[in-house]
C-alpha cells in the first residue's frame, strides 16, 4: 500500500531520453501506432500472440526489455483477482483474457513511454486533440510528483520517530499541511512562470 | 466498455471546457500541484482498527478544494498518469476508471459538499462528500463488471460490498479530518458552499434514478449473486413479503421486453417510494410547526 515513490518510478525519465531510432522517430507516429495496437489488442482474440513484438522493438531501440516486461506487469495483481473468479466459474477462456489482455496493452504502453519523453507524448496527443488542460496538469503532476512524495516521506519519517505514526489525528494533520504547503509551492510556481513570461513548464 | 470511454471522453471535455472557462492561468499549477499531492498522499497511512491502515483516495477532498470541475480534471490526469507510468490499473480501463472516479466519484462528493455544508455542518458535509464519492465509484465498477460479463459468485459479491462499505466510511473520516485540519492550518482553503436543501432533494432524486438503473443492470445480469446475498444476510423472506405482494416478481407485465420490465418496475417503485416519503416530510413538517 504505502510504497514509497522514488528512483525505480522515474525510469521512464531516465529510458525515454535515449538517441535510437525508435526514439527519434515522431511522437505522433509513436503515439497513433501504440493506439492501433491497443485496439487491436482491445479487439482481436488473437492479438496475445503479439506480446514478443513491443519488447523486440525495445531491444531493437537498446532499451532494457526485462525491466519493461516487469513494469508492465503491475497490472497483474488486480486483473488476477477477476480471472481467478471467472476461473473458478468454468470460464476458462474469458480468466485467459482477463490476464493476457491488461498485460499485453501495458507492454505496448511501456514501450511507447520508455521511447518518448512525456512531454513529446502530451504534445503530440494535445496535436491529436486531446484537452489540453487535462494535459498540462498531467505534466504538472509528473514534474512535481517526486517532490511532493520525497515531502510526504519525510513527514512519515518524522511522525514514526515521535512515535505518532499510528495516529489518525497526526496523519490528518500531516495531509492537511502537505496541502497547504503544495498549495503555497503552486503560488511560487505561478510567480516564476509570470517572471518567465508565461509559457508552461519549460 | 467502448460505450463507458466515449461518455468519459465526453465528459472529461466538458470538465476541462468548464474548468478552464472558470479559470484564471494561475489556476493551472494548482491544480497540477493538488494532483502531485493526492499521489504523495498515498504514503500516509491512517490506522484503522487491527493493525489495518487506508489512504486518501482524493476524489472528494479535491471537489471540496478546487470546484467540482477542475477536480474531475485533476483526477482524470491522476488516472492517465497512473494509467501510462505507473501501470497501475491498465490502459484498457481507463475509460471505465475516469468515468468511475474522476467523473461520478468526484461529482458525488461536490454535490454532498453543496448539499450538505451549510454553516456550522462542514465536518458532517465533507464526511459525507468522502464516503460518497468512494461509494458511487465502487458500486459503478461493480455494475460494469457485473455488465461485462464476469461471473462473480454471491459470496464475493456480499465481501466486495463489506469492503467497499469500510473503505467508504474510511474515506469518509479521512475526508472530513484532513478538511477541518485544512481549515485551522490554512483558512479559506476550502470551497464555500450553500447548503441549500432544494439541490439536495434534487441531486438526491438523480443519484436514486442513478442507483436504480445500476442496481437492475446488476439485478438482470446476476440473479444468483444477489439471491445468494439476499440469502446470507437473511433478507429473502422480507423481499417476498415486502416486494412480492405489490408487483409479483418485481416485473410489469404490460412493459415490452424483460429488462425495460425490471427497469419499469423498479421505476414505478421508485417513484411511488418517492411519493410515499414527499407526503410523509409533509404531514410530519405540519405536525411540527402545529
Amino acid at each position: 500500500m504505502a510504497q514509497r515513490i522514488g528512483g525505480r518510478h522515474f525510469a521512464f525519465d531516465e529510458w525515454s531520453r535515449g538517441g535510437s531510432w525508435l526514439h527519434r522517430l515522431d511522437a505522433r507516429w509513436k503515439l497513433a501506432a501504440a493506439l492501433a495496437a491497443l485496439l487491436l489488442t482491445a479487439l482481436r482474440g488473437e492479438a496475445w500472440m503479439a506480446a514478443p513484438l513491443p519488447l523486440l522493438l525495445a531491444l531493437a531501440a537498446r532499451l532494457p526489455a526485462h525491466a519493461l516486461a516487469w513494469r508492465a506487469a503491475a497490472v497483474l495483481p488486480f486483473a488476477a483477482v477477476f480471472a481467478g473468479m471467472s476461473w473458478l466459474a468454468g470460464d476458462s477462456a474469458r480468466a485467459a483474457a482477463l490476464l493476457w489482455r491488461p498485460y499485453v496493452s501495458a507492454l505496448w504502453v511501456t514501450l511507447l513511454m520508455a521511447a518518448t519523453p512525456l512531454e513529446e507524448v502530451l504534445a503530440a496527443a494535445a496535436r491529436f486533440g486531446a484537452p489540453r488542460l487535462v494535459l498540462e496538469v498531467m505534466h504538472f503532476i509528473w514534474r512535481y510528483l517526486g517532490v511532493l512524495s520525497e515531502q510526504a516521506w519525510r513527514m512519515r519519517t518524522a511522525a514514526a520517530a515521535r512515535g505518532a505514526d499510528r495516529s489518525f489525528e497526526v496523519s490528518a494533520d500531516s495531509l492537511a499541511v502537505l496541502f497547504a504547503a503544495s498549495y503555497q509551492r503552486a503560488v511560487r510556481v505561478h510567480r516564476a512562470q509570470l517572471a518567465r513570461n508565461g509559457g508552461g513548464l519549460r | 466498455m467502448g460505450v463507458l470511454g466515449a461518455a468519459s471522453l465526453a465528459g472529461v471535455a466538458a470538465a476541462a471546457r468548464k474548468a478552464s472557462q472558470a479559470l484564471d492561468e494561475s489556476r493551472v499549477p494548482l491544480m497540477g500541484m493538488a494532483g502531485a499531492f493526492v499521489f504523495a498522499a498515498q504514503m500516509i497511512n491512517f490506522p484503522v482498527a487491527a493493525g489495518a491502515s487506508g489512504h486518501l483516495l482524493g476524489g472528494a477532498l479535491l471537489a471540496i478544494t478546487l470546484g467540482t470541475a477542475p477536480a474531475a480534471v485533476v483526477m482524470t490526469a491522476i488516472l492517465a498518469i497512473q494509467a501510462l507510468l505507473f501501470q497501475d490499473g491498465g490502459v484498457l480501463a481507463l475509460g471505465a476508471n475516469v468515468f468511475n472516479m474522476a467523473l461520478a466519484g468526484v461529482a458525488a462528493g461536490g454535490w454532498a459538499w453543496q448539499a450538505f455544508g451549510g454553516p456550522g455542518r462542514r465536518r458532517l458535509a465533507a464526511f459525507a462528500a468522502g464516503c460518497l464519492s468512494a461509494l458511487a465509484a465502487a458500486c459503478l465498477a461493480l455494475a460494469e463488471l457485473a455488465a461485462s460479463g464476469i461471473r462473480i459468485p454471491g459470496a464475493a459479491l456480499g465481501l466486495a460490498l463489506g469492503i467497499f462499505a469500510l473503505t467508504a466510511l474510511l474515506e469518509g473520516a479521512i475526508t472530513a479530518a484532513v478538511a477541518a485540519a485544512l481549515e485551522s492550518v490554512q483558512p479559506g482553503l476550502l470551497g464555500r458552499t450553500h447548503g441549500s436543501p432544494r439541490r439536495a432533494l434534487s441531486g438526491l432524486l438523480l443519484a436514486s434514478l442513478l442507483l436504480a438503473a445500476a442496481g437492475f443492470l446488476i439485478a438482470s445480469s446476476l440473479p444468483d449473486g444477489l439471491e445468494h446475498l439476499a440469502e446470507a444476510i437473511g433478507i429473502t423472506g422480507l423481499e417476498r413479503a415486502v416486494l412480492a405482494a405489490p408487483m409479483p416478481d418485481y416485473e410489469a407485465k404490460w412493459l415490452g421486453g424483460d429488462w425495460l420490465q425490471k427497469a419499469g418496475a423498479g421505476l414505478f417503485g421508485l417513484i411511488v417510494t418517492a411519493a410515499v416519503c414527499w407526503a410523509a416530510g409533509r404531514w410530519i413538517s405540519r405536525w411540527r410547526s402545529a
